[in-house]
């Protein structure tokens, strides 16, 4: 469809899952994407691929988004690839790594998952906004555990979510007035490697029958959702946080 | 008999936002059938529509007239086969009153003018919808159903907060025939509704403009393009959402 041609995007942790469906959307758009990663260099590698095979230009930049350092490299490296403007940032890195009760999580455990969830999408922020300008657009990805909890032993990761969607209404006022537009995704339960790995097959088939649509969402449909608030047709839309799980959560 | 062309039916679509939405479906492809309640605006939009190469035709009706109601929607989709895309656009303020003297029919009139019209529409087009293709309504809700209004709009915000309800329940209860529903809460948009007051009371729309992040008005266009998106398979996980369309006017909801 073209309504991104000749934008420039970056999507943090953009190998796999999720981040790698809205890698993939972006350039099918016309975006050229900066896809970062942190382990799966494989999966990088591969979302190049399938980008380049689609004729658009993408890059893969390994950098943990949680170290200060890494995101200055990153930062450098977007540059040099693509020049000083970026268009579109997606905040979508991120992760639940265990889940751990309130008597079972330590210190350590908690710098994790809020650094991994939170300071990323603070920090990449703080380090890209001054190459955005009038008409760019700040995605950031939620879940839908920052509506309602979130799971079993997930209270870190659901209120590190909190926190993003929170950061997300504050950034859309104090960016507002730049024309750069700020909003949040929040996914239900989309069919991911991260379910696979930290949630059990009968709790997903309980939660899709008792979802409307009675599913599992896609990647690929989040990455829609996202395509479309880095679009010029999301002009009027900032401060947002669009729960996209097949209506099952009524924040 | 069914037709290959998706159809979208829009009530209150003669001006405003409405007319925006049937130009944009119309651009897209979409066969468009709008609804209103002045004829001759009605037919005049038609004639723009048409010029464009957009297939289009008018039926004017009150939307909070129930027989009114089902006799056209069923007219539309017999002539049509199907309904793909109901959009809810018709409502209204219907005026300003504090409770102490606000009239019961005046109540009626505002609850009717945007729960009723909802209720009436979307009832009479299930049979419709379920003959669609991944069919969706799009209601309206609005800010004013969530801080229920400015001065006297108290029963506007009353029954704004119903839709978004409604918008819900509906979406509930047309899930398993793949119906997605879902609303769009404009915010302050660039149509006589609000533009009004520019001249009446500049003070109150400075006001406005001041609590909009993006610090302009909405255009009708930017509420249209977020309509496009929501009836189209890129929305295709998305139900029972609303969607603030106010340049972070509604932050927090």
């Amino acid at each position: 469809m073209g309504r991104l041609k000749g934008k420039i995007a970056v999507v943090t942790g953009g190998s796999r899952d999720i981040g790698r469906a809205i890698s993939i959307k972006l350039a099918s758009e016309g975006c050229k994407v900066v896809v970062n990663y942190l382990n799966s260099e494989s999966g990088a590698k591969e979302t190049v691929e399938e980008i380049k095979s689609m004729g658009q230009e993408a890059i893969a930049v390994k950098a943990d988004v949680s170290d200060l350092n890494d995101i200055g490299a990153l930062k450098e490296k977007v540059a040099t690839a693509f020049g000083n403007k970026i268009d579109i940032l997606v905040n979508n890195a991120g992760g639940l790594f265990a889940r751990k009760t309130l008597q079972e999580f330590d210190e350590a455990f908690y710098d994790l998952v809020l650094n991994v969830n939170f300071k990323s999408t603070v920090f990449v922020s703080q380090a890209f906004e001054p190459l955005m300008g009038k008409g760019s657009a700040i995605i950031n990805i939620s879940s839908q555990a920052a509506r309602d909890g979130g799971g079993g032993g997930s209270a870190l990761y659901s209120s590190s979510k909190g926190a993003v969607t929170t950061f997300t209404r504050a950034m859309a006022k104090e960016l507002g007035p730049k024309g750069i537009r700020v909003n949040a995704v929040c996914p239900g339960l989309i069919g991911t490697k991260f379910h696979d790995d930290f949630t059990k097959d009968e709790v997903r088939q309980k939660v899709a029958a008792g979802t409307p649509l009675r599913r599992e969402g896609a990647a690929a449909e989040v990455a829609d959702l996202v395509a479309y608030l880095a679009s010029d047709e999301a002009s009027f839309i900032t401060g947002n946080n669009i729960d996209i799980n097949g209506g099952l959560a009524f924040s | 008999m069914s037709t290959e062309k998706k159809v979208t039916v829009i009530t209150g679509a003669t001006g405003g936002i409405g007319f925006q939405v049937a130009k944009r479906l119309g651009k897209e492809g979409y066969t468009v059938v709008l609804n209103g309640i002045e004829d001759e605006a009605g037919t005049q939009r038609v004639k723009e529509l048409t010029s464009e190469g957009i297939t289009a035709e008018y039926f004017g009706f009150d939307v909070t007239d129930e027989e009114a109601v089902n006799s056209n929607i069923n007219k539309i989709g017999e002539k049509y086969g199907k309904i793909d895309a109901l959009i809810n656009n018709a409502g209204g303020l219907g005026g300003r009153s504090r409770f102490e003297e606000m009239t019961t029919e005046f109540y009626r009139g505002v609850m009717a003018l945007n729960l009723d019209s909802t209720f009436f529409v979307s009832r009479a087009s299930i049979p419709f919808l379920k003959k669609g293709e991944s069919a969706s309504i799009i209601n309206y809700t609005s800010i004013a159903g969530w801080n229920a209004g400015g001065p006297g709009a108290g029963i506007y915000g009353t029954s704004k907060a119903a839709v978004h309800a409604i918008t819900r329940a509906l979406a509930k209860d047309l899930a398993e025939y793949g119906i997605r529903v879902n609303a769009v809460s404009p915010g302050t948009i660039d149509t006589p509704f609000h533009t009004q007051i520019k001249s009446t009371k500049p003070e109150v729309f400075a006001s406005w403009k001041n609590n909009i992040l993006l610090g302009r008005l909405g255009q009708p266009e930017e509420v249209a393009s977020v309509i496009s998106f929501l009836v189209s398979d890129d929305a295709s996980f998305l139900t029972a959402e609303t969607i603030q369309v106010g340049g972070g006017q509604g932050l927090g909801i």
